[in-house]
């Protein structure tokens, strides 16, 4: 490595010092722009994929005229029936409008608060006094928020289908480093559960089994599907895949976003590659007359190239990820969160995906270098007094 | 004139640097908390994050259809001429409320 080459190469860049502050600015956006959106992407992404494993292994849902309608609770001892069925349970679910805020809670019914969800009760919720739960709920950081804005701090006021108030008291709220999945939930015992929906005691929101060979899975839902062949049974598979067409529905968005930024850096690069300025032309012709030889320039120009190239990628890099992940992305975050009025407040989590860094760098970094390269080399093989005339 | 090159050694030096102690210090502040979420959705059983949340077949889309997922998507803002004219909240209560 030659010292002088390279420092003769910083030079020629701050003797160009508008241009090249330019060139460094534009490429130093385009970095922070593209890995800041990769990056809330793949967050985002890995806290989806997270929870996955504790899903339910099979889901059925009944389904009347193409919509889902609530499932006989009869037709949990015919599950059971099946070889392979470790578990049958029936449960409700649904959503409650809250129309003074104008948001949708769901409503989740779990068997009475039980001995056996002790545990897990403390290590989600907020110092919570499990034996004072009886006939009570449990709600998310944005459930509690929206209540009290309307006053309601300790307990709260369902309207029954039939006009009535039931009201229920709230024993305690979910922590909040769950509130990106605990965020618009409402966990309450299942009879309270069946009273606010006005749901009648032998039918159930749908029916999740556990099956002991996760192998079985698809011939279980198989038989499932003959022995009743108006529900809809979703495995745990079948939410992985539609995690997956979300995010690729979501990174659709993105991928404008890419095109459009990737395009406006081709365009730069095409720029330069399509022919150089007639004073850099004169440049090299000056630098062969000198005595260089077409190694050296080249040298030369690849020191230029990789200087711009190689500090902007990794200044964007560092400023994509203060950006996102210590001021948690302002303005991009929205686009993931949608427009809905109880947003969960969460942090995205700090996920460093090589796999993007890597991406980054081969997608921009040579083919920048290849564009400052190949036109001095058409220009350095050339003999000096011709490029010089 | 070589003086430069150690400028530039030490620029590169100094920006390395620093991206390696942010991503350090990233990885050593930052929890997944893991365990407490699939505690909560063993618990809980809905799938899907509570990103959006004003329509019903939102929050738990992978239960929904897939035709939902286009025409009422969060990504999309708010197309239905009605949500603009009624807007039935406790700050802003419409004309049509209080009449």
């Amino acid at each position: 490595m030659n010292h002088y080459l390279i420092g003769f190469a910083i030079n020629s860049l701050f003797r160009r010092g508008a241009k090249s502050f330019f060139t460094l600015f534009i490429f130093t956006a385009l970095i922070f722009l593209l890995s800041s959106i990769l990056f809330i992407s793949n967050s985002i992404k890995t806290e989806l994929f997270i929870t996955l494993k504790s899903l339910p292994q099979i889901t059925v849902q009944k389904i009347q005229a193409g919509r889902h309608k609530n499932i006989e609770l009869k037709r949990v001892d015919e599950l059971l029936k099946l070889h392979g069925v470790q578990s049958a349970v029936p449960r409700v679910w649904g959503y409650y409008y809250f129309e003074k805020a104008g948001v949708n809670f769901s409503v989740v019914g779990i068997d009475s608060f039980d001995k056996q969800y002790k545990k897990s009760f403390e290590r989600v919720v907020q110092n919570v006094d499990f034996d004072k739960l009886q006939n009570s709920m449990v709600v998310g950081v944005g459930v509690n928020e929206a209540l009290r804005q309307n006053y309601y701090k300790e307990y709260f006021n369902f309207i029954k289908p039939d006009g009535e108030l039931k009201k229920v008291k709230i024993a305690g709220v979910f922590k909040s480093e769950t509130s990106l999945e605990s965020n618009d939930i409402i966990l309450m015992p299942k009879n309270i559960a069946y009273e606010i929906f006005g749901m009648s005691p032998d039918k159930a929101t749908d029916i999740v089994l556990s099956v002991a060979n996760p192998r079985e899975i698809p011939t279980i839902s198989k038989k499932i599907k003959e022995l009743y062949p108006d529900t809809r049974v979703i495995t745990n598979s079948d939410l992985r895949v539609s995690y997956q067409n979300i995010f690729d529905y979501k990174s659709g968005l993105f991928l404008a976003l890419f095109v459009v930024s990737v395009f406006t850096f081709f365009m730069i690069v095409y720029d330069k590659a399509s022919g150089l300025s007639s004073e850099e032309k004169r440049e090299i012709g000056i630098l062969k007359a000198l005595g260089w030889k077409i190694d050296d320039v080249l040298k030369a120009k690849f020191y230029e190239a990789f200087v711009v190239s190689f500090i902007s990628f990794t200044a964007g890099i560092i400023l994509a990820l203060l950006f996102v992940y210590t001021l948690q992305a302002p303005v991009l975050k929205d686009i993931f969160i949608g427009y809905s009025r109880l947003k969960p407040v969460f942090e995205l989590p700090f996920i460093l995906d090589f796999q993007t860094l890597f991406l980054l760098f081969f997608l921009t970094i040579p083919l920048y270098i290849a564009a400052i390269i190949i036109p001095s080399w058409r220009v350095a093989s050339m003999s000096a007094d011709e490029v010089m005339r | 004139m070589y003086k430069l090159s150690y400028y530039f050694l030490a620029t590169v030096f100094i920006l390395s640097l620093i991206l390696v102690s942010q991503v350090f210090y990233m990885y050593s502040s930052s929890a997944l908390h893991v365990e407490q979420k699939n505690e909560l959705v063993k618990l809980v059983g809905l799938p899907d994050l509570a990103l959006s949340n004003s329509a019903n077949f939102i929050r738990h889309r992978s239960y929904s259809d897939t035709f939902s997922l286009f025409a009422n998507g969060p990504e999309l803002m708010e197309y239905f001429p009605s949500t603009f004219t009624y807007n039935y909240t406790h700050n802003n209560p419409s004309k049509l409320d209080r009449e």
